[in-house]
């Protein structure tokens, strides 16, 4: 008895422990704020629902921000709560942009300010920190001048010795990392907001290839000359002291705190472009950026009003969030729900490999794929749109893609359609028979490896593609692998075949840069040597008609963005590429970054495109100048 | 002391016996360390393109990828031969100083382990203490004759979680207290509005977070703690002196606790002595499910990036802390258990 007694008094004091450990916890987020009434945002009964491609009724301009609080005691309502995109990071207490920070952490969108925001769906280079980039005739002399009145939040002002700092600092050591090194490239401080940029080759893509902020990790942050010439090791850097009102940028928040799993930033007041009066302070007092974990954690704090902004999640993984939520929303109303990627996805060859440097091989393979069924199962059925190209699908591209059909070349190469006696007449010239169920070339079955790195609508879409082509009689097989032995793979042209997107390289609007990541100009003497990046030819694509595509995408590089005399050499080139087919195309890829508007409301969507929905780019910036708070 | 004294002989017996299982100690830990250091380099791999994998996961590029994994190279060493190599790693380990991280870059792996393994420690220590706790109450009255067929068949329950991989107990856990009744946290260790110090607020909030993590340990662990008991209870109760006991007319909870529980534990401290240097490890799917930043996330994440020294730096401190373990407890044990002798022979 007495035991019993015991044990029940044991169990006793383990519920009442875990009850007190319950409401001992600090319960702030949600007891002193309130959620305002979802009701106040909801549609009234008999609104019709909006079409999407509609625009939204002009909206309201946002209040004028109250500068009165102290962002510290910010409500939970004047938060913006955003996702961490990579997750659990490595070392939260680093902010060098170019070694190591996790920079989808708020140094990107809201700690530093970029000189151009490239909005990907006009194309245009929209002036921030800077206010404009010239060049010469002949693209040889750019001149970059920055604003007037830009600050660091130490009160110093931007000048262009800090953007000339920056410039040889990555020229000069080799273990920062950025999208660009600016190699062949001769900076000059011209006086205190002029730099003027010399280069040894005519780059009618300078000021694209440089200052885009298409992607996240291409984007060019400019560091304070006065705290980071005083560093011996720049590469060692970590940018981080909070008691010295470090790290310094001049984005629109400064940091608040950090733990190992969220970053707290607070409002700056005393922004240099509100004081400008450019542009208004942003609304919410404090941004936190979070690293949730897994789906379903996001999916939980996002249904209990945790976050507002979640990133890259899946299809159906979002359509039950919203089932359950009328708050929540992402890019469209219909599949495939999110923006399309920059970055299509393609079936590639390791060209080094003499058996698949053979273009009737390839073209074989690509009309024994039946590239729905592929992009069915990939994408869960939620309409992923097939690739008609290797060039992500938005408006200013795919009038590329349209001049291809007009000049005949989509019917006269016809990648994109399964046709068995097609693939067999292909397979055929390049030496291959059919022998019972098997495609054999001297007694050898004909197998492909086809690698990827893990990740899940990859792994997908890898699957499929291996047992179309082994049912169609090719001993295929699927290699997953870890990212960092698939760039290993990748940059030492290690693979067979691999699913990835090697012509990601930023393109939005002139098809120039998708185009160059085939160019031979990125080949190493030694064929064995790793290329210098992921969009660097990966494929080795090295044929004559590689050679001959090469020069004319070298053509192209000196003509302006967007002039006229591009459609033809496109056109040109891209005959060449069809012929050899160095890649088969295969999807477009939607990210869905779904948004609740329970906190606040204004996330770009299709309806109100301002500005692309990736929350990981600086562009985010827009979208912080635009949100208000809901109610 | 005089040779030949007895408490000369035993001391002198005690050190060899030392001795010979520090030496046993050193031994392991060089061989550990020296298969974490071989193992990874078997793959072929150049560990540093550990440092692009963060830009390839965000669809990112750099210019002159090869040129950045070449100075890499040269900062870390990798350039230099396998067995210069091997000689540096040996040597930093006796120097406490396991270098930088790759994809950590520029932070220490000392930097990386010491962020991590406060909460690791304090979420396992706890939980398999508990489990130990709980465990050997349960598994003891199991094998007690006098226990209640009922409360032995209540008792049996939580034994049939013991099968159940911690990592799926924990996704049953977060389902049901997080997403569906909300009453814990899903994620984290503490919560960012809370600032981190002695206050009451603060550990509310680390025990919150760390209350559905430790509870998926206690449950996955007790079972194993709950049979060994078990099986010695049996043993133990049909022993002599449990006789004595009963013939003495002591207390059922006097026998229990002092006679039976008392007269088992030894060997089950060697289960909580190993469980404890494994501390270091930490539950590595636990903490990922949970996403709570401790020993077992960094290791995870070391291992997904390629990240040669973190590896090894964890790796080695959990082997440390193992046969660290594995040592006291073999100089304890002959104290807890005098049938246990220093000397090799006891004739």
């Amino acid at each position: 008895m007495r035991i019993r007694k015991g044990l029940f008094r044991i169990f006793v004091m383990f519920v009442a422990l875990a009850l007190i450990a319950v409401a001992c916890g600090d319960d702030s987020s949600t007891a002193d704020d309130p959620a305002p009434d979802p009701d106040a945002t909801a549609p009234e009964p008999g609104d019709p629902d909006p079409e999407p491609g509609d625009p939204d009724p002009e909206p309201e301009p946002p209040p004028p921000p109250d500068t009165a609080k102290d962002p510290a005691e910010a409500t939970r309502a004047e938060t913006l709560i955003v996702d961490i995109d990579s997750g659990l990071g490595e070392d939260p207490e680093n902010f060098n942009p170019y070694s190591g920070a996790q920079r989808d952490a708020g140094l990107s969108q809201v700690l530093t300010d970029p000189l151009f925001l490239l909005n990907i769906l006009t194309g245009e280079l929209e002036p921030w920190m800077a206010e404009s980039i010239e060049s010469n005739s002949d693209a040889t002399q750019w001149t970059l001048t920055l604003r007037d009145g830009v600050q660091w939040s130490d009160g110093e002002a931007v000048t262009a010795d800090d953007v000339l700092f920056t410039v040889e600092m990555l020229q000069t050591v080799p273990e920062l990392s950025a999208g660009t090194k600016f190699e062949g490239v001769e900076a000059t401080a011209v006086n205190d907001r002029t730099v003027r940029f010399d280069l040894t080759e005519s780059n009618q893509r300078f000021a694209l290839s440089s200052f885009s902020t298409a992607l996240a990790s291409q984007a060019f942050f400019v560091v304070p000359e006065h705290i980071w010439s005083t560093v011996d090791d720049i590469a060692t850097f970590k940018n981080y002291d909070p008691e010295g009102g470090w790290p310094v940028f001049s984005g629109p928040y400064e940091l608040d705190s950090v733990t190992d799993t969220s970053f707290t930033y607070l409002r700056r007041n005393d922004w240099w472009a509100a004081e400008a009066g450019l542009v208004q302070l942003p609304q919410p007092l404090k941004v936190r950026f979070v690293s949730f974990g897994g789906e379903e954690q996001k999916l939980a704090a996002m249904d209990q009003g945790d976050l507002d902004w979640a990133t890259n999640i899946s299809p159906g993984a979002y359509l039950a969030l919203r089932q359950g939520n009328e708050d929540v929303a992402a890019w469209s109303e219909n599949a495939p729900f999110g923006q399309l990627d920059l970055c299509p996805r393609s079936l590639e060859f390791n060209h080094n490999n003499p058996i698949l440097a053979d273009a009737n091989l390839r073209w074989g393979i690509a009309h024994l794929i039946n590239r729905e069924a592929v992009i069915d199962v990939g994408y869960g059925g939620f309409g992923a749109p097939p690739s008609r190209h290797f060039m992500a699908a938005y408006p200013a591209l795919n009038r590329y893609v349209d001049l291809l059909d007009d000049a005949g070349l989509t019917d006269k190469y016809p990648f994109a359609i399964t046709d068995d006696s097609m693939a067999a007449a292909r397979l055929g010239a390049a030496g291959y028979v059919k022998n019972g169920d098997n495609w054999e070339k001297d007694g050898q079955r004909l197998s492909l490896k086809i690698s990827n790195y893990d990740d899940p609508t990859i792994n997908n879409l890898v699957k499929i593609l291996v047992e179309q082509l082994t049912a169609a009689g090719i001993d295929a097989s699927q290699d997953t692998m870890q990212i960092p032995d698939f760039i290993d793979g990748l940059l030492k042209a290690g693979f067979e075949a691999y699913v990835f997107f090697g012509s990601c390289a930023g393109s939005t609007v002139d098809p120039w840069q998708a185009m160059d990541s085939f160019s031979v100009r990125h080949l190493p003497d030694n064929p064995e040597d790793a290329v210098g990046g992921f969009y660097s030819n990966t494929f080795r694509w090295s044929s004559d008609n590689a050679v001959a595509y090469g020069d004319i995408v070298s053509e192209i590089n000196t003509l302006p963005v967007a002039d006229p005399k591009i459609d033809d050499l496109f056109v040109e080139a891209m005959e060449l590429w069809l012929e050899d087919l160095p890649e088969i195309p295969l999807a477009q890829h939607p990210i869905i970054h779904p948004y609740s508007s329970r906190y606040w409301t204004g996330f770009p969507n299709e309806n109100d495109p301002y500005i692309q929905a990736i929350v990981a780019a600086p562009t985010f910036a827009e979208v912080l100048m635009t949100i208000r708070p809901a109610g | 002391m005089i040779a030949g004294h007895p408490r000369y002989v035993t001391k002198r017996l005690m050190q060899g016996y030392i001795g010979r299982r520090f030496v046993r100690m050193l031994f392991t830990i060089w061989l550990g360390a020296s298969a974490i250091f071989f193992i990874p380099r078997f793959g072929g791999n150049d560990p540093a393109d550990a440092v692009l994998g963060g830009l390839l996961a965000a669809g990112g590029t750099t210019e002159g990828a090869d040129e950045l994994i070449t100075a890499y190279s040269e900062r870390f060493g990798f350039d230099d031969p396998l067995l210069v190599q091997y000689g540096k790693y040996l040597k930093n380990i006796v120097l406490f100083d396991n270098g930088l991280s790759i994809s950590a870059f520029p932070a220490s792996v000392d930097e990386q382990i010491g962020r991590a393994l406060p909460w690791t420690i304090g979420l396992m220590s706890v939980a398999i203490l508990l489990s130990f706790l709980i465990g050997n109450l349960i598994g003891a009255l199991l094998g007690w004759p006098a226990t209640k067929p009922l409360t032995r068949a209540i008792l049996s329950m939580p034994l049939f979680i013991t099968a159940i991989p911690a990592f799926m107990v924990g996704l049953i856990l977060l389902w049901l207290f997080s997403f569906r009744l909300q009453w814990l946290p899903f994620s984290g260790a503490y919560d960012p509005d809370v600032a981190p110090g002695w206050n009451l607020s603060f550990i509310g909030s680390v025990v919150k977070h760390g209350f559905l993590p430790a509870v998926s340990v206690i449950l996955v662990r007790l079972g194993g703690f709950a049979l060994g008991m078990r099986g010695m209870m049996i043993t133990t109760a049909g022993q002599d002196y449990m006789l004595l006991a009963e013939a003495k007319g002591l207390s059922k909870r006097r026998k229990f606790f002092r006679y039976g529980v008392r007269n088992t534990l030894a060997p089950q401290l060697t289960e909580l002595g190993v469980a404890i240097g494994s501390i270091a490890g930490g539950f590595v799917i636990v903490e990922r499910v949970f996403n709570y930043p401790g020993l077992g996330s960094l290791l995870f994440r070391a291992i997904l990036t390629d990240d040669f020294p973190l590896i090894q730096g964890v790796v080695v401190y959990l082997i440390i802390g193992v046969t660290a373990m594995a040592f006291l407890l073999d100089i304890a044990y002959p104290l807890i258990d005098p049938r246990i002798s220093y000397s090799k022979d006891r004739s």
